[in-house]
């Protein structure tokens, strides 16, 4: 009984959790049957991919790979596991089921979770080059069909494979420079915060002034003054996007460092960086993890408004902002070509914020149980 | 306290603590769009002494600056007058390795078992941090250290893998007290400890810090607002008006025969297992720092006192010795001796009158 259950939870993982009624088996079993169904139907890009493929070939096939032993182990380990009662305490300073309990924050992380497997699998994924132009006239405005899913564009290219390729484009624009912002915001917050003073006074007053300058005209204004190129856009997305950090690090840390358990460090005579590294710090990064996530919806939506004004990702690399500016002009005639990058625009957005909501509630130790 | 044989380090002659006069004024914050703020006297002039392995209780109502003091004499703050000495060198003017050593020998305990322990670092780190920082023991010996502190305080060792959170009040208490033995202290400030916690668990705690005081020959700074626990821990009190001492005694002399009316209207407000003697209402209004009287006695508009008069109004009464080991700043109140007769009292030092 007990092999035969073992047996079954690495064949099929997730199915006996999904059988009790569990949304995390159903979930390990739908990616469990995409993984392999993607592996037979590429099974030709795969073997291509080990007599020698590009990076991000490689990058596709480890993600692959490292997901299908994921998934038998989730199946044994975690899913296993009772899942602990409402009334219990939290096991740690995180509380992850408050975040699982919280149903729109786990479906956007499922949301979420998705789309970076499909940015990462996307060698293997798009049925086309995203870039490929072929007898343009007979090709092009396709409307959805079986052959491209989601249409061609006014140069004949599959839709759904730019849409593809977009996203990772999207998701490394909105990461790095949401981890920019976030540096740069938590050193100077902490750094005001902890010098006080005219320090504090003079960074504080610099960050409203740059919080003044509406986002858009500056990032344009930046971008306007050198050749746009990808790693260009990042850093003035980033460089742009830090103020509201910096202020939530500094409040914290100006609270934080009265708290008891910092006096109480001082007077252990701990020094002043490992106070404020392992003690001030942990504690006043709670919300700007939930910035962190809520950071990157806006900096996709602020790279997709540059690249719709041609100022961000140029043509013809495939970007969402991009792909909806070249589907204005045609939008009453061919409907999918801005359309469906729009709409990954809109879900990507929305799934960020709803796991920061849930993650804001996850992060509290002292959060009330309870959903 | 009759302890074990004192160790080499608290073997110094002298006092351990010797506070001499020190005052700290809250500036309220100003700027150029803000109007200056009054500035408010948390502390000022308070003078004490702490022999090695005695409790001295510092008693007063909320926002009369006991913590203010606590803080200044463990050097976490800065005092703008005065000096606080631990055993015989000035705290305020230690650094580096000196320092570091005066951070092993001072410790403090906090009121609120919630804010004194940081909710994200497991009890077995928060108390091996300083074990590590300081060197108390070997590295490969701060884990049994550990569960050595959390069965000294009456904890499982094995709490050392949970979170404060999981914790009740009178629990994390006892974590905040190990944490502040985990360096081998001389002193520890005892800043409200038991104020925050149930009845029950109050007598627990105090009962621990006294077992902990009579086994380590620790010395005990202990800060109350409630007279009833003092009764307890400590033999002398000094009670706090307003940032400064108005009496300070012996525990029996000061409980059975206060000296000053604030004292006898603390005394009062002490809930006692005897109803149907109703006693009148020992004071009236509340401290409030804009009622302060520019001269004359801080506590002249809330005294119920049955002589005070226009000489109470004029002039702030002195620290004044009134019987042996007891003084207090009430001119109504017939002096014992004069000071000057007496040599430094183990209280307190006067001011000149304003």
């Amino acid at each position: 009984m007990r092999r035969a259950g073992l047996l079954a939870d690495v064949l099929l993982p997730g199915a006996r959790a999904a059988l009790s009624g569990r949304s995390g088996g159903v979930a390990v079993l739908a990616a469990w049957a995409f993984l392999w169904a993607l592996s037979a139907l590429r099974l030709g890009r795969i073997v291509a991919t080990l007599g020698g493929g590009s990076a991000d070939q490689w990058l596709a096939l480890a993600t692959l790979v490292a997901c299908l032993v994921a998934c038998p182990v989730a199946a044994l380990g975690w899913l296993r596991r009772e899942p602990r009662k409402a009334s219990d305490a939290p096991a740690g300073p995180i509380d992850w089921e408050a975040f699982a309990r919280h149903r729109q924050a786990s479906i956007g992380l499922v949301l979420l979770a998705a789309l970076i497997l499909v940015a990462l699998l996307t060698p293997y994924l798009a049925p086309f080059d995203p870039n490929a132009q072929h007898a343009v006239v007979a090709t092009r405005f396709l409307p959805p069909s079986a052959a491209h899913p989601l249409g061609t564009d006014r140069f004949g290219r599959d839709v759904l494979s730019r849409v593809l390729y977009g996203a990772r484009i999207s998701l490394t624009i909105g990461f790095v420079a949401v981890a920019i912002a976030m540096t740069v915001g938590t050193l100077v917050g902490s750094g005001a915060g902890l010098a006080g003073g005219a320090v504090d006074a003079a960074s504080m007053r610099g960050v409203d002034l740059l919080l003044s300058f509406p986002r858009l005209v500056l990032l344009i204004t930046l971008v306007a003054l050198f050749e746009p190129h990808l790693g260009l856009v990042i850093l003035v997305l980033g460089l742009t996007g830090w103020m509201g950090t910096a202020r939530i690090v500094r409040g914290q840390v100006l609270s934080i460092r009265e708290e008891d358990y910092v006096q109480a460090a001082r007077a252990l005579g701990l020094g002043r960086w490992r106070i404020l590294v392992r003690h001030v710090l942990p504690n006043a990064l709670t919300p700007v993890i939930v910035a962190a996530t809520l950071g990157v919806g806006n900096t996709i939506l602020a790279e997709a408004a540059l690249s719709f004004l041609g100022l961000g990702v140029q043509p013809p690399t495939a970007s969402w902002g991009n792909m909806v500016a070249s589907g204005r002009d045609v939008m009453l005639n061919a409907w999918w070509i801005a359309a469906f990058p729009g709409l990954a625009i809109v879900l990507t957005v929305m799934s960020f914020n709803l796991v920061g909501d849930g993650l804001r509630d996850a992060l509290d130790p002292r959060h009330a149980r309870g959903p | 306290m009759s302890g074990p044989a004192p160790s080499p380090a608290r073997a110094g002659e002298g006092p351990l603590l010797e506070v001499e006069g020190i005052a700290r004024t809250y500036a309220a914050p100003g700027g150029a769009f803000r109007r200056r703020g009054e500035a408010i006297h948390a502390v000022r002039d308070v003078t004490f002494q702490l022999r090695r392995g005695e409790t001295l209780a510092l008693v007063g109502e909320s926002g009369c600056g006991k913590s203010t003091t606590a803080r200044i004499v463990l050097g976490l703050e800065r005092p703008d007058a005065g000096t606080v000495r631990f055993d015989g060198a000035d705290v305020h003017g230690l650094s580096g390795a000196d320092l570091l050593s005066f951070r092993r020998r001072a410790q403090i305990v906090f009121q609120d078992p919630v804010g004194s322990l940081n909710p994200r670092i497991r009890v077995g780190e928060a108390l091996g941090e300083p074990l590590r920082v300081h060197g108390v023991v070997p590295r490969e010996r701060v884990a049994a250290r550990v569960a050595g502190l959390l069965r000294r305080v009456g904890l499982d060792p094995e709490d050392a893998d949970r979170y404060p959170h999981e914790f009740s009040g009178g629990q994390r208490q006892r974590i905040g007290i190990a944490r502040a033995l985990s360096v081998e202290p001389d002193l520890v400030v005892a800043d409200e400890p038991v104020s925050a916690l149930d009845v029950s668990v109050q007598a627990q705690v105090l009962n621990l810090l006294s077992d902990l005081q009579r086994d380590l020959g620790l010395t005990y700074l202990f800060i109350a607002h409630d007279l009833a626990v003092v009764r307890h821990v400590a033999r002398r009190v000094a009670v706090m008006y307003m940032g400064r001492i108005v009496e300070s005694g012996t525990c029996e002399a000061l409980f059975e025969r206060p000296l000053h009316p604030y004292t006898r209207a603390l005394l009062e407000a002490v809930p006692r297992p005897r109803p149907g003697r109703r006693v009148r209402a020992p004071v009236r209004g509340e401290a409030r720092a804009g009622a302060v009287p520019e001269a004359g006695c801080p506590f002249e508009p809330r005294c119920t006192h049955p002589e005070r008069d226009a000489a109470c109004r004029a002039t702030l009464p002195p620290l004044e010795h009134k019987r042996p080991e007891g003084w207090a700043r009430c001119i109504k109140t017939p002096a014992w001796r004069v000071v000057e007769e007496m040599g430094p009292p183990a209280g307190v030092a006067d001011e000149p009158p304003a």
